[in-house]
């Protein structure tokens, strides 16, 4: 009889929320942690050459490389860590463990390649001898690829060897900074500045080695898809700008301090400005209890009542219990995160008020400890950003975390560029405003987010999969194809050689 | 005059009982100008035509229903801003209740200026909250979860199907209540012209019978889809100016159902009884045949396991299976792997798509086996052929075969669905009874003669076209 036929698609499914929150999380632990351990060598290492090298010159040379390969490969990699930690997730979620170690080759010539370029482009004018340029641009590209690896080592969680890798790497770096401060390599110029900065490079590639060396021990095998994570860049193109606005939004407002007059420049290759750099540096130091302690209660209590809830959701929850579980879940979130920012507040505060204590007794200049004030509040207010980033995108709200970095990039742009030409006085501010004022937009869309989380968590889920396939599916498919292409030809070649020993051998 | 003729799944691209009443009776009326609004799951199953398009047929617009996944999702929903009376009416059709304004309804969801697409509209924070309150009214104990994703994937097509132009046309005449009949409510309402329904099985009540059936739904929602299909079927009943069925068991269940008396009519299903005036040919076989397309409705596995027992009781007796054997590969595949395991091959023949007249002279009995049927053609052309029936008691079969409404008498057998011995009781009972096939296929012939015949149908279409000339 007449009548369409029942075959409605069933639009159940099931997602696992539980397993992409971890990773967000542990990637951004990871994120900070190398972060600190690298800046720490980087700081004894010229503590250390304070007593060996007598040209301070040839120090600042070093240390703009150092901060330019920080914060550059920073930012020209951040964009991916989110993208590449969601493919990641997705695929362990999905058991296609075979995806993971090729994407991480494709991401690393991917990004290999377009960051040695952005260093070849930049050094390549610069009149710096060639030994010296050359080890300015393989340690960008180590630091970037450092990045990456880590990204993947935060599946792994191995953080043991993870910090054995960088206790390995500094420990070299310290010993081949006293070794050469002794016996110097021969370099024609810059002799000093060299050897750290040999020092150094040596040390980051024993981190990478290592690092490389666990990852690839973990993940042995792997299809040849190289370029399949680039698809994920059609699904979530938010992801990809949250953490390039993030990164930018952190260093642009020292990147303009470079340009005013506390700016200075090293052999017209490095501009930047110590004093801003090391107030910024020291105020972000203030808040790893935060990083900490929100991690840690996160994993403790919010998390559960997160996964009760997602799992009465997907699961049997009638929407009663649904409402009750949506309600603690929020309650405890909020409880965690003003108990964390009462801490942290408190310890910002006592820090900012012994301020001058602890800079006479550690003898930092006075102006850099009344802008490491200022900062210390901005950096308060900007790790609760971090983290309501980090709570939008537990709950897939993309946009809105998008929404909030863009807010932070755009806002320290402009209050920094306002409060420079106000005058030394006025330096920090700028992050400080943009915090402050990043952190209250950020507070009022997730709470707003929040209010109406049963309606997003339902109402918004889309109603049937689409298949979002437009420039970076094409590309990751031509890309993906050459290489199936070359591997074809290498079994070709093979077997052509196996042939033909077979023919010789007969 | 020129006639919308809406139909879901069937003319022209899926053959029937329907699909063939609608080819005849274009055919017969030359004088008006037909419009085919066809229903259709989506466009990859069924693409072609399963017959020639008559010239009174000027054209066909297909809409698919689940086409919607061409829609794409928006990063950012826009909230229908409509008016109190218009939410009102998406409350009512939430609800299910009777009283809802179709009109206002069908405004209101068929113009994407209001709601948007059916994606925008289904992630809305107004249907949200609709659905919110459905719940807790009347599933507060349910799957919270499993409800929202019923009632979506409930109307995503529905909303999809009604954001499709419609076709101007004078008159609309939609044949079934269901999808089609929200079609037609939604045409009377934005064009005002009359709306015609011919209910040839009774929707409402089949598609309780799938949902009763399938097994992926859970329990809970089985309740939601029903209440859904017998809303939408009320709603057709209360719109339509005429309410036309086939047959008096149906049009009960009509008026049991809401549809108003004086708007209903029975138009019963004709023939041209002379193009059945043949001559039988005797032969030394006892021959059953049964006309129908290898579809599990039907029931030919019963059939085929009744025909078994027939054939154990008298060896010289075949079955024929006459009709196309494509529609479903995999029933066919059944059928044929149980002839086997009977030891039947030799007996059972599918004849495949054939001119019916060649194989009508030889048989003696035909037989109808289905679980489900409106009024069958095959009955009145098997009548017509001077052929008694053993049918099964669905649909119109016992008011054909018994004569429930006049006095021409009995034709044929009636047995209950899905009971292969009764089934060959009755075939063997006729098979051996000449006199009584002889009997019955004189009382057959002359109902058909009489009731079913062609012209009668026709000539009442005619006059209900008319009517609102």
């Amino acid at each position: 009889m007449a009548g369409i036929g029942f075959t409605l698609k069933k639009l159940f499914k099931e997602e696992s929320f539980s397993q992409r929150t971890k990773a967000y999380l542990y990637s951004a632990l990871v994120a900070a942690g190398p972060w600190i351990a690298a800046v720490l060598t980087v700081n004894a290492l010229v503590i250390l050459s304070q007593w060996i090298i007598e040209t301070n010159i040839q120090r600042d040379l070093f240390m703009g490389t150092i901060v330019y390969s920080f914060v550059f490969s920073q930012i020209l990699t951040a964009p991916w860590q989110l993208v590449i930690t969601r493919y990641i997730s997705d695929k362990l979620y999905l058991k296609t463990y075979e995806y993971i170690k090729p994407s991480s080759i494709g991401l690393t010539k991917i990004v290999g390649l377009s960051n040695f370029i952005a260093a070849f482009l930049f050094y390549m004018n610069k009149e710096l001898p060639l030994p010296y340029k050359l080890m300015s641009i393989m340690l960008f590209v180590i630091l970037s690829m450092i990045w990456i690896i880590m990204v993947y080592l935060s599946a792994v969680k191995d953080y043991g060897l993870i910090s054995k890798a960088y206790i390995l790497g500094g420990m070299v770096t310290l010993g081949l900074g006293i070794l050469f401060a002794n016996y110097p390599l021969p370099f024609e110029q810059f002799q000093a500045g060299s050897n750290l900065l040999f020092s150094y490079l040596s040390g980051m590639t024993l981190t990478l080695t290592i690092l490389a060396y666990t990852f690839f021990g973990n993940f042995k095998f792997g299809n040849n898809l190289q370029f399949d994570f680039l698809r994920i860049l059609d699904k979530f193109p938010s992801l990809f700008f949250v953490g390039l606005f993030y990164t930018l939004g952190l260093w642009i407002d020292d990147i303009l301090m470079w340009f005013s007059f506390v700016g200075i420049s090293i052999y017209n290759t490095y501009l930047y400005a110590p004093l801003y750099d090391n107030a910024i540096f020291l105020a972000y130091l203030t808040i790893i209890p935060t990083m900490v302690l929100f991690i840690v209660s996160i994993e403790i209590e919010f998390y559960d009542t997160y996964k009760k809830y997602y799992g009465l959701v997907n699961g049997h929850g009638t929407y009663r219990q649904i409402l009750i579980s949506n309600k603690e879940m929020r309650r405890s979130l909020y409880r965690q995160i003003a108990y964390t920012f009462e801490i942290q507040a408190l310890l910002s505060a006592t820090l900012i008020l012994m301020a001058p204590q602890l800079f006479f007794i550690f003898g930092g200049p006075i102006i850099v400890r009344s802008i490491f004030q200022v900062c210390a509040i901005g950096a308060l207010f900007n790790i609760f950003i971090f983290v309501i980033m980090l709570v939008m995108l537990y709950f897939e709200a993309r946009v809105h975390a998008v929404s909030i970095t863009i807010c932070f990039f755009i806002t320290n742009l402009l209050f920094t560029l306002y409060f420079i030409p106000l005058g030394l006085e006025y330096y920090g501010y700028g992050f400080m405003f943009s915090s402050i004022t990043t952190f209250i937009y950020a507070s009022l869309i997730s709470l707003r987010f929040l209010r109406r989380i049963d309606y997003v968590t339902f109402g918004r889920q889309p109603l049937f999969n689409e298949n979002r396939q437009y420039f970076f599916t094409w590309l990751s498919d031509r890309l993906n194809a050459r290489m199936r292409k070359q591997v074809h030809i290498q079994k070709k070649v093979r077997r052509w050689d196996h042939e033909a020993n077979h023919n010789d051998a007969s | 005059m020129k006639i919308c003729l809406i139909a879901e799944g069937s003319y022209p691209y899926i053959s029937g009982g329907v699909s063939t009443w609608i080819h005849r009776l274009v055919q017969e009326m030359p004088e008006h100008e037909f419009e085919i609004l066809s229903l259709m799951p989506d466009p990859e199953s069924y693409s072609k035509y399963k017959y020639d398009l008559p010239p009174m047929i000027t054209n066909v617009t297909t809409n698919y229903m689940n086409t919607y996944t061409d829609l794409k999702h928006k990063r950012f929903i826009i909230e229908p801003r409509i008016s109190k009376q218009k939410k009102e009416s998406l409350n009512d059709f939430i609800f299910f209740n009777d009283t809802i304004d179709w009109t206002v309804f069908t405004e209101t969801v068929s113009n994407r200026k209001n709601i948007g697409d059916t994606l925008n509209f289904l992630q809305s924070k107004l249907f949200w909250e609709l659905i919110r309150r459905k719940y807790l009214e009347e599933y507060s104990t349910s799957e919270f979860n499993a409800f929202f994703w019923t009632i979506r994937s409930m109307l995503l097509p529905v909303i999809h199907m009604m954001q499709y132009p419609i076709p101007e046309a004078d008159i609309y005449h939609c044949v079934s209540t269901g999808y089609a009949g929200l079609i037609g409510v939604m045409a009377k309402a934005r064009y005002n012209k009359p709306l015609i329904l011919t209910e040839h099985g009774i929707y409402a009540r089949e598609r309780e019978e799938d949902i009763l059936k399938s097994r992926w739904l859970m329990t809970a929602y089985k309740k939601l889809w029903t209440e859904f299909f017998y809303f939408i079927s009320t709603g057709v009943y209360s719109t339509a100016d005429e309410i036309v069925t086939l047959f008096h068991r149906n049009h009960e269940i009509q008026l049991e159902l809401g549809a108003p008396p004086d708007r209903c009519t029975i138009i019963p299903n004709g023939i041209d009884p002379n193009n059945y005036k043949i001559q039988p040919i005797v032969d030394d076989r006892m021959n059953v045949g049964s006309i129908l397309r290898v579809v599990p409705i039907k029931d030919v596995l019963t059939l085929i396991r009744a025909f078994k027992l027939v054939n154990d009781e008298e060896p010289s007796s075949r079955l024929l299976l006459i009709g196309p054997t494509d529609e479903d590969e995999d029933y066919y595949e059944q059928c044929l792997n149980l002839v086997s395991i009977l030891n039947l091959d030799l007996v059972v023949e599918f004849t495949g798509r054939i001119n019916i007249h060649e194989k009508l002279p030889e048989i003696d009995v035909l037989t109808l086996t289905s679980i489900s049927e409106g009024m069958p053609l095959v009955i009145l052309e098997g009548l017509a052929s001077g052929i008694p029936f053993v049918a099964t008691n669905v649909g119109s079969c016992r008011e054909l075969l018994e004569g429930t409404t006049d006095e021409y008498g009995t034709a044929g057998l009636i047995v209950p669905p899905v009971s292969p011995n009764k089934i060959a009781g009755g075939i063997l009972e006729l098979l051996r009874k000449p006199i009584l096939r002889e009997h019955f296929a004189h009382n057959g012939r002359r109902r058909v003669e009489a009731l079913y015949s062609n012209e009668k149908l026709t000539a009442s279409y005619k006059a209900l076209y008319n009517k609102y000339r």
